[in-house]
């Protein structure tokens, strides 16, 4: 017997992440970027110190 | 103001006005009304979460942090990418499950009803008197500087918002403050090129920023570890978590915003928008205000920015005192700008040893000014003790009208009015929505038509649109405006988000447990607000831990006899 199809998820219920394969791989770009970010911070602090 | 500049202004008012209004007016259910059908796909969410948070005081009162203190308060967000993702993760999946219309309704399901009242309590407590602020911010600042009656201009604001949020609901919410963040982003951009065009016809920009971090303004990052030091790396990030995670996962006025997306990807995405996009947003917003620091280094600054005040002070008998001050604000001015030629030379030249006395010259001279801007502030205090000597407010609209073009101004102002609007607009659905779910359908009347309940809900957003406009009209502010509305959040966000901790993490603490614990821990949050200094940041972590820790324990208790 043919195993059953899952049904496709309705359009409400749809959860997929859209870049980087899965839902982790964007949390953990955005951690990336703020990492990045927090070091441009550090940067321009030190830089730009009296 | 000239004609331009107003029609500039009330040209962008209308139409966004008009459009929300003419759009969307008819509404056959209440999803619909209080969801937008549930329609919207991440970018719409993203900027309607962006500018539910960014609201007239973020363009008005960010830029005068910025100029007094420097680019610190950006710490504030640091927690914002963390809770925005762990909102994303945990919050976002459970109430689309549940398929709830306000955070408030999960924890019925999960506690009780008192305890879903208690968080739908709370969050109108607390969100109605920030509605109120909301509107009141931007109006008590350009009604003074515009001289335009306040109470006209609080009407005015909150008028315009009442008017299409009553009608479209949260579809003309969500559009509108699309448009919105469109005129705030195009205002800003074009502020900050004729600001950078002006400073640059004077120094470079290169020197420019060395000047400012110089003077201290540019001390982005502070790991200090003194709870009494407002903005640090770690109350940003630890404190700033709990702000974060309590405003994105437990504040309707949000939730409703991203619960209004297709499906549960487009809601996430919006948020992600957020994580991203939120701090450079507000170190852009800061940066304005450091640049326009450095602007007023080469150009004579009032010794005083709010008009009101300097007009007092003209008008009693201390005109002269003021007058004294006032000239030798302006020669310090003048030897300070003569240093500063001194370091440009001296930066031409390659001399260090110039550069460094001419950088501590100019420093010492900046400390002459903000000592002659403190004895007019002194004066002022002498004349009316009541009086609110707070003047940086004022310092980014003093500069938009002192120094930009015509046709500018009126973008500018346009800006600040669209940054009102958009957020007492979520304010107001989101109140409604609390009022019409979690009260009136639960308690009054379970069985009434779509059309009924759409009716209430528009009662109720009329009904919150007058409350916040009545606060509005009798509110008296003390402090820095931004922060009146972080403190007043910090006190309340941290018990709803000890609630929300406690139902998703800690299955075996029931409702009445953590009701008391949440009572007990807003009691604790308001005597330390009362009786302490404890910088407003760490409300938010004591209120949670409070109710997630005496939840446990009276948990724990009142098992123990059974």
């Amino acid at each position: 017997m043919a195993e059953k199809e899952k049904p496709a998820p309705r359009e409400d219920e749809m959860d997929k992440a859209p870049f980087f394969g899965s839902w982790t791989g964007i949390y953990l770009f955005v951690m990336a970027f703020f990492a990045v970010l927090i070091g441009l911070f550090y940067w321009f602090t030190v830089t730009y110190q009296p | 103001m000239s004609n331009i500049d107003l029609i500039v202004l009330l040209g962008t008012l209308a139409f966004i006005v008009g459009y929300g209004t003419l759009k969307y007016k008819s509404h056959t259910n209440i999803e619909g009304y209080l969801l937008g059908d549930k329609s919207f796909k991440w970018g719409t969410i993203g900027l309607s979460v962006m500018a539910t948070q960014a609201s007239a005081i973020t363009f008005i009162s960010t830029p005068g942090q910025a100029y007094e203190s420097g680019m610190g308060f950006i710490q504030n967000y640091l927690g914002l990418p963390l809770a925005l993702i762990i909102v994303s993760a945990v919050f976002i999946p459970i109430y689309y499950r549940l398929k709830v219309f306000t955070a408030y309704e999960y924890l019925e399901g999960r506690f009780d009803l008192k305890t879903r009242l208690l968080g739908a309590f709370l969050f109108l407590l607390q969100r109605g008197l920030a509605a109120g602020i909301t509107i009141y911010a931007p109006a008590i600042i350009i009604s003074t500087v515009l001289h335009w009656d306040l109470s006209y201009t609080i009407v005015m604001v909150g008028g315009l918002v009442v008017i299409y949020t009553v009608s479209g609901g949260s579809k003309a919410v969500s559009i509108t403050q699309r448009q919105q963040m469109a005129v705030i982003m195009i205002g800003m951009f074009v502020a900050f090129g004729i600001l950078i065009y002006l400073i640059t016809e004077e120094v470079s920009f290169s020197d420019a920023l060395s000047l400012a971090g110089n003077m201290g303004k540019l001390e982005v990052i502070n790991f200090s570890f003194d709870s009494e030091v407002r903005y640090t790396f770690w109350s940003g990030l630890l404190g700033g978590l709990f702000l974060q995670m309590s405003y994105f996962g437990a504040d309707q006025s949000q939730v409703s915003r991203y619960l209004s997306g297709k499906n549960i990807t487009e809601s996430r995405m919006g948020l992600m928008f957020n994580a991203v996009l939120k701090i450079p947003m507000q170190f852009f917003i800061l940066f304005v205000g450091v640049m326009v620091f450095v602007f007023y280094q080469y150009n004579l600054p009032p010794v005083h920015f709010k008009v009101s005040n300097v007009e007092m002070v003209q008008e009693s008998a201390q005109a002269d005192k003021y007058l004294e001050l006032e000239a030798k604000h302006r020669q310090v001015f003048d030897q300070k700008r003569a240093a500063l030629a001194d370091l440009q030379t001296a930066r031409l030249q390659g001399d260090q040893t110039a550069i460094a006395y001419n950088n501590e010259l100019v420093n010492r001279l900046q400390a002459d000014t903000e000592q002659a801007r403190q004895e007019v502030k002194d004066l002022l205090t002498t004349i009316d003790p009541a009086v609110e000597t707070k003047d940086s407010d004022y310092v980014f609209l003093s500069f938009i009208l002192e120094y930009l073009p015509v046709g500018v101004i009126g973008l500018l102002l346009a800006v600040i009015f669209s940054a009102a609007m958009s957020s007492t607009s979520s304010e107001l659905n989101a109140l409604a929505s609390t009022c019409t779910v979690d009260f009136y359908m639960r308690l009054v009347k379970k069985d009434g038509s779509e059309k009924h309940f759409v009716y209430v809900s528009k009662f109720f957003t009329a009904f919150w649109g007058l409350v916040a406009i009545g606060f509005a009209l009798f509110a008296r502010l003390v402090e820095n405006l931004i922060e009146a509305v972080n403190i007043l959040g910090s006190i309340f966000y941290g018990t709803i988000l000890g609630i929300f901790l406690v139902a998703f993490f800690l299955k075996f603490v029931r409702g009445s447990s953590v009701f008391w614990a949440a009572v007990a821990s807003q009691v604790t949050v308001i005597i330390l607000f009362k009786t302490t200094d404890i910088a407003y940041l760490y409300y938010n972590v004591i209120g949670c831990f409070g109710v997630i820790i005496l939840g446990v324990i009276i948990n724990l208790m009142t098992n123990k006899g059974k």
